[in-house]
């Protein structure tokens, strides 16, 4: 199914695939899953595509969340799932398989941020080397809670549906599918200024919105 | 819309320019509060980004399981680092005429360095099998009469019987136990009496005689022979094996090379039974195999094959360019995204089709011995606003294992492109080893090469990755432009591994640009 909902008024090419986060129940141990562990473990190589389909899309968007500019969550996402087939003579059977795959995963992507932060002193522009900067910090004292990132999903899901059906499919335009803002822009005949206020405000809606989801949802744990 | 606001909105969907950029730095700079602001829009933007992806979820599965079943996540003793057979000649071709023989040079030179590390060792383990074999009572130090007799010799052959050398003069009977060595400019030819059984034994060999009532066993621990072998009995088979593989001679001519790392053996006659060492006592499985290779191959005639740690064990066709004295070609652990936007990884060519800043990695075999990596890289496109003053274009390849980088790259400095390598020797030491960070204050260049700024030529680099025992290593690395390939390596460093090393890593990176890396291709060189 796909986050967006509704189709686009205008004609753009929209694929027909299962893309888009699936929600996945957050049981601390998947019997399937830690049963396809047990046969990864015996040898079994192509049982881990089992554990790689239940935990890759949560794990693509709880990283991507922390992704400062020039690191594809994909490759970290990637690199985890191949670190964690490497040491999955260490992975404790019956334990949250998850949360050691998403340990894996943050400190490749801390050992990433990093490097990257050093790389771009020296190179790129100021502005992301800044960014990138403040993520480190950012990303860095946030706890090592297996949730953390699945949260803001939950919420960035909640929060759309309760936009307009028009703010979604401007979003599905420019995320989705990739359309190009001109193309956007003859379509719905707005200029490309316009169709950018539009999404820049959409955004500061959503953030908003997720924040108060994410505040609720702290507040409720405690 | 505020003005922060405007600059934010144009980063996050295209049309910041250069000096806007610069500008929105700035105010984020002197406010805090925007700036945080600014990182968790930042991080809305990237979470719904990536609620696109163009490949499937299937796609997403099997490119991890390909990986993994290419080598790059497999436990070390598992590993797969498959042979390329496919095009093989076409990279091979490209090896001979681009790298050529400095890799041959350069194996030489390699084997040399690990030679003072590794010979040491190797002689304590022949100790120890020595005496295990005299106490074990398969051997006596007078030894039992072979039907073998060393026909050619040259100065400075030795025989070892029981401890005690002796030169091997023409005529000179050989007994069980014996060890024939060659130096490494002499030869020896042995014949076995009453048959067409003979062994070239080349400069730098060592050759043990084990036979028993069963056949002939001989242990071939270091060097390289060329047998001719006529007919064997079925039931008592000629058998020659090393530290990685054991062949088993069906009645014929080949060759087996004892190298550091690995056996390769080539047949030009008949057939030969070639398989792995068995692995220690209760490991179930050979030593260095992969999970789903057969546990012997016929290597036929016109056939070569290589037992290394980590590689299938198949055969090869002998060709010009594929046989036993050039560098095996091995397919790296490629991380493929099936149509990510702007990759296309087709080996050994890789496509980048909007101009970026972003690293890619690609695993690599956790073949032991040595492994050089060799690509050309050119610049498709350059980022629009693109100018020495935000950082340029460039593009880069380099080394990782864990947090540690090593690098070649292009980058324009002063509106021209420059060409950079990273001299290891100037880099400052953590811990006694050499901090391989890319980064301004650790990287010192090695003799910028300007290139016209009218174009971006073709960058062609080669890294060594030469893994010795433990967890030491050498990395070399050359980059040139043009015809002419530098004779030497321009880096050379010692690298002590750390546990994360066999996670190592080829990493393709761009610089506000938009590259092709061809052929980009991985040997085994021994």
């Amino acid at each position: 199914m796909s986050v967006w909902q509704e189709t686009l008024p205008f004609s753009v090419p929209v694929r027909q695939m299962d893309r888009g986060w699936k929600f996945i129940p957050m049981n601390p141990a998947d019997p399937q899953v830690e049963e396809a562990i047990v046969r990864v473990k015996d040898g079994a190589i192509d049982e881990y595509a089992a554990v790689v389909g239940a935990y890759r899309a949560r794990l693509r968007g709880a990283i991507a969340y922390s992704c400062p500019p020039g690191v594809d969550p994909d490759e970290i996402v990637q690199r985890a799932f191949i670190e964690a087939f490497r040491q999955i003579g260490n992975y404790r059977a019956g334990t949250n398989f998850y949360a050691w795959l998403s340990a894996i995963a943050r400190n490749l992507l801390l050992a990433e941020m990093k490097r990257g932060q050093r790389q771009q002193k020296n190179s790129a522009s100021y502005l992301e080397h800044l960014l990138a900067q403040r993520m480190i910090e950012v990303v860095g004292a946030e706890s090592e809670d297996a949730k953390r990132g699945e949260e803001e999903v939950t919420a960035l899901r909640s929060c759309l549906d309760q936009f307009s059906p028009e703010s979604r499919q401007l979003l599905q335009a420019r995320y989705e599918s990739q359309t190009p803002l001109e193309q956007v822009s003859q379509t719905v005949g707005k200029s490309v200024a316009a169709i950018k206020f539009q999404l820049f405000a959409i955004r500061k809606r959503l953030l908003k919105c997720m924040r108060a989801k994410l505040f609720v949802a702290h507040f409720s744990k405690k | 819309m505020s003005r922060i606001e405007q600059l934010i909105s144009d980063y996050l969907d295209g049309g910041l320019k250069p000096e806007e950029a610069k500008e929105l730095a700035d105010l984020l700079a002197q406010d805090r509060a925007a700036c945080d602001e600014f990182v968790e829009l930042y991080r809305v933007h990237r979470l719904l980004c990536s609620q696109n992806t163009k490949a499937s979820e299937a796609e997403c599965v099997e490119s991890i399981l390909d990986a993994l079943r290419q080598g790059g996540g497999m436990p070390a003793a598992e590993t797969a680092g498959e042979p390329e057979t496919k095009g093989a000649g076409t990279t091979l071709d490209r090896l001979a005429s681009d790298l050529g023989r400095a890799f041959q040079e350069q194996a030489q030179r390699s084997r040399n360095f690990w030679s003072r590390l590794f010979w040491p060792s190797l002689a304590g383990v022949a100790a120890v099998v020595f005496l295990l074999a005299v106490f074990g009572g398969f051997i006596s130090f007078g030894g039992s009469p072979l039907s073998a007799e060393v026909t050619k010799t040259s100065l400075g052959v030795t025989v070892d019987r029981g401890g005690r050398v002796m030169v091997a003069y023409e005529g000179f009977h050989l007994k069980k136990g014996d060890v024939v060595e060659t130096p490494t400019n002499g030869m020896a030819v042995i014949q076995y009496l009453g048959e067409k059984t003979t062994l070239s034994l080349k400069p730098g060999t060592q050759l043990g005689f084990d036979g028993t009532k069963h056949g002939k066993h001989l242990n071939l621990t270091a060097g390289e022979i060329v047998v001719v072998a006529g007919k064997q009995p079925t039931n008592a088979p000629m058998i020659i094996a090393t530290a990685q593989a054991q062949a088993r001679v069906v009645g014929t001519r080949f060759q087996l090379a004892a190298r550091r790392s690995s056996t390769w053996l080539q047949v030009s006659e008949g057939g030969v039974a070639f398989k792995r060492t068995a692995a220690e006592a209760g490991a179930g499985q050979p030593a260095g195999a992969t999970s789903s290779e057969p546990n012997e191959v016929l290597v036929k005639s016109g056939e070569y094959a290589v037992v290394a740690d980590g590689i299938p064990l198949k055969t090869y066709e002998v060709t010009d360019a594929l046989n036993l004295a050039h560098p095996l070609p091995i397919k790296i652990g490629w991380f493929s995204y099936y149509g990510k936007p702007n990759w296309y990884i087709r080996p050994p060519n890789v496509q980048q089709t909007e101009p970026t800043s972003i690293t890619r990695t690609f695993q690599l075999p956790s073949t032991k011995g040595s492994i050089v990596i060799a690509g050309t890289i050119s610049m498709d496109s350059m980022k629009s606003g693109t100018s020495s003053a935000n950082g340029g274009a460039g593009f880069g390849l380099g080394l990782s294992a864990g947090a540690d980088y090593f690098l070649a790259r292009v980058q324009q400095k002063d509106g021209k492109p420059v060409l950079e390598i990273v001299d290891l020797a100037k880099v400052p030491l953590a811990n006694g080893q050499p901090v391989l960070d890319f980064s301004e204050e650790d990287m010192v260049s090695l003799g910028e090469v300007p290139l016209s700024a009218a174009f971006w030529p073709e960058c062609k680099v080669a890294f060594e990755l030469d893994r010795g025992p433990e967890h030491q290593a050498m990395v070399r690395a050359k980059a040139w432009t043009g015809a002419v390939e530098p004779k030497d390596w321009q880096i050379s460093a010692p690298v002590n591994l750390h546990e994360m090393s066999e996670f190592f890593e080829l990493r393709l990176m761009t610089e506000n640009s938009a590259c092709t890396f061809k052929n980009t291709s991985t040997y085994l060189v021994e």
